[in-house]
């Protein structure tokens, strides 16, 4: 990133190839939409470009990245609040056909794997997007606490605390969904 | 509600990774009630599921948005021909003092004429020669090692340095020619369209970008093989731009393009 900084733009092709399928995988983690994810991972490369200047060299190029992409969704984010245009788009791929086979889980016969998944990622969309991030941060994107701290601007036990309530509401909201569908 | 205090705690046994002490602190705070292991355990059970969600995969046109922003910005920031000549004169100016120039000069005649008494001047020209053919050998390797590169930037490089080439090997050709047909990305399609036109003299060369026409599925790539046509006033051209326009889903921009195009080499 120094060379890119320096005026060697051949090196942002690397890093591109680097890092893009990461920042695919934590936007479509947050919006599950395929062409929202790809543009937003646009953006973040438009950003980078634009504000190379600013970076410092200090810390782990990655978590600068990462700081970027979340401000992006931030901003998506409360664009869509605001103008009320919630993605109203279902990614066909939520619902089931590439989902993997079960563990051989006893519990989950009778319910079905799928199902159980399917819920788990719609309950994943309705956490709210604090906790969301630190979760797939945590969980997908193989972060350590004390980097989410820093890309979330938070302490590390904030970090830990965060992604264990998100996991307790997930189960919470995970039974009510089956709940629903199997009073 | 497991208090927040003990979080850390159930986090490592969740990633089993307690030590000796932890493991006995645990086991105390799950006797004494404070923690309970039932809803440790569907926590952790919502853990390990969430990791067998499955990971989507972006798609090609994600790569090329990227590759023609930064393709964008580098010509953005090319200085323009005037501003580089101005710079040139500052800095010459800033630097040159009379007595340098004297000294350097005066150095330079030295060098020619002691050049000139060891080594006859033909012989200068032949070791020239034989040192221009060496850095275009370097360049063809360099070409060829870098065509098959994973990174589009890189195999981008390579096309560019072939159009750099005068006199290329057969081997460099038919490898621009395997990249226009092969290459997953456009843009570096059309930048071996671009290096090709400079060695169409060549009739193997003329005839592998007409046969390429029908190889292609990017409206881009197609329209710069069309333009290329016009260049070369290719007229075996004609025949390969008709199949194209048999196709109904094309872009009725390129289908205007394309006749165009016909009409000027017919």
């Amino acid at each position: 990133m120094v060379q890119v900084k320096n005026g060697d733009l051949d090196k942002l092709g690397l890093l591109f190839e680097r890092y893009n399928r990461r920042l695919f995988g934590f936007f479509y983690r947050l919006t599950s939409r395929r062409d929202l994810s790809e543009d937003l991972v646009q953006g973040v490369f438009e950003r980078v470009l634009t504000y190379r200047h600013t970076y410092s060299g200090e810390g782990a190029f990655a978590t600068w990245i990462f700081q970027i992409a979340r401000n992006l969704h931030t901003d998506h984010y409360r664009k869509n609040s605001r103008g009320g245009e919630e993605d109203a788009y279902v990614d066909p791929d939520s619902l089931s056909g590439d989902l993997p086979p079960p563990d051989g889980d006893p519990d989950f016969i009778g319910t079905g794997p799928d199902l159980r998944l399917r819920h788990l990622k719609e309950a994943l969309g309705r956490l709210d997007p604090l906790k969301r991030e630190t979760l797939v941060l945590s969980r997908y994107r193989g972060f350590k606490y004390r980097e989410i701290a820093e890309i979330m601007d938070c302490s590390e036990s904030a970090v830990k605390v965060r992604i264990f309530r998100a996991l307790g509401e997930l189960r919470d909201i995970v039974a009510q969904l089956n709940h629903e569908e199997h009073p | 509600m497991i208090e927040s205090k003990y979080i850390p705690l159930v986090l490592s046994w969740m990633r089993g990774d307690l030590k000796p002490a932890e493991k006995e602190r645990l086991q105390r705070l799950l006797d004494e009630g404070e923690l309970d292991l039932l809803d440790m355990k569907e926590i952790e059970r919502t853990a390990r599921e969430l990791d067998r969600l499955p990971d989507a995969e972006p798609s090609g046109r994600m790569s090329d948005r990227f590759y023609a922003m930064l393709a964008e910005e580098k010509t953005r920031m090319q200085p323009s021909p005037a501003d580089r000549l101005q710079h040139w004169i500052k800095a010459l100016r800033s630097r040159l003092s009379p007595l340098r120039v004297g000294l350097a000069a005066g150095i330079f005649l030295l060098g020619l004429l002691a050049g000139y008494g060891t080594n006859p001047l033909l012989d200068s020209r032949g070791e020239l020669q034989r040192l221009q053919d060496e850095v275009a050998q370097m360049r063809q390797v360099m070409m060829l090692s870098l065509i098959d590169n994973g990174s589009a930037n890189e195999r981008l490089k390579a096309v560019n340095i072939s159009s750099e080439l005068n006199r290329p090997e057969p081997r460099v050709r038919e490898a621009l020619i395997r990249t226009l047909n092969r290459d997953p990305n456009i843009n570096v399609r059309i930048a071996a369209v671009d290096a090709l036109l400079m060695h169409a003299s060549d009739p193997g060369v003329r005839s592998a970008l007409v046969a390429s026409i029908g190889r292609q599925e990017s409206p881009l790539v197609q329209a710069a093989l069309a333009d290329a046509m016009l260049v070369l006033q290719e007229e075996g051209a004609i025949e390969e731009l008709r199949e194209l326009l048999r196709q109904e889903e094309m872009d009725s921009t390129l289908r205007t393009k394309i006749q165009d195009t016909i009409t000027k080499l017919s």
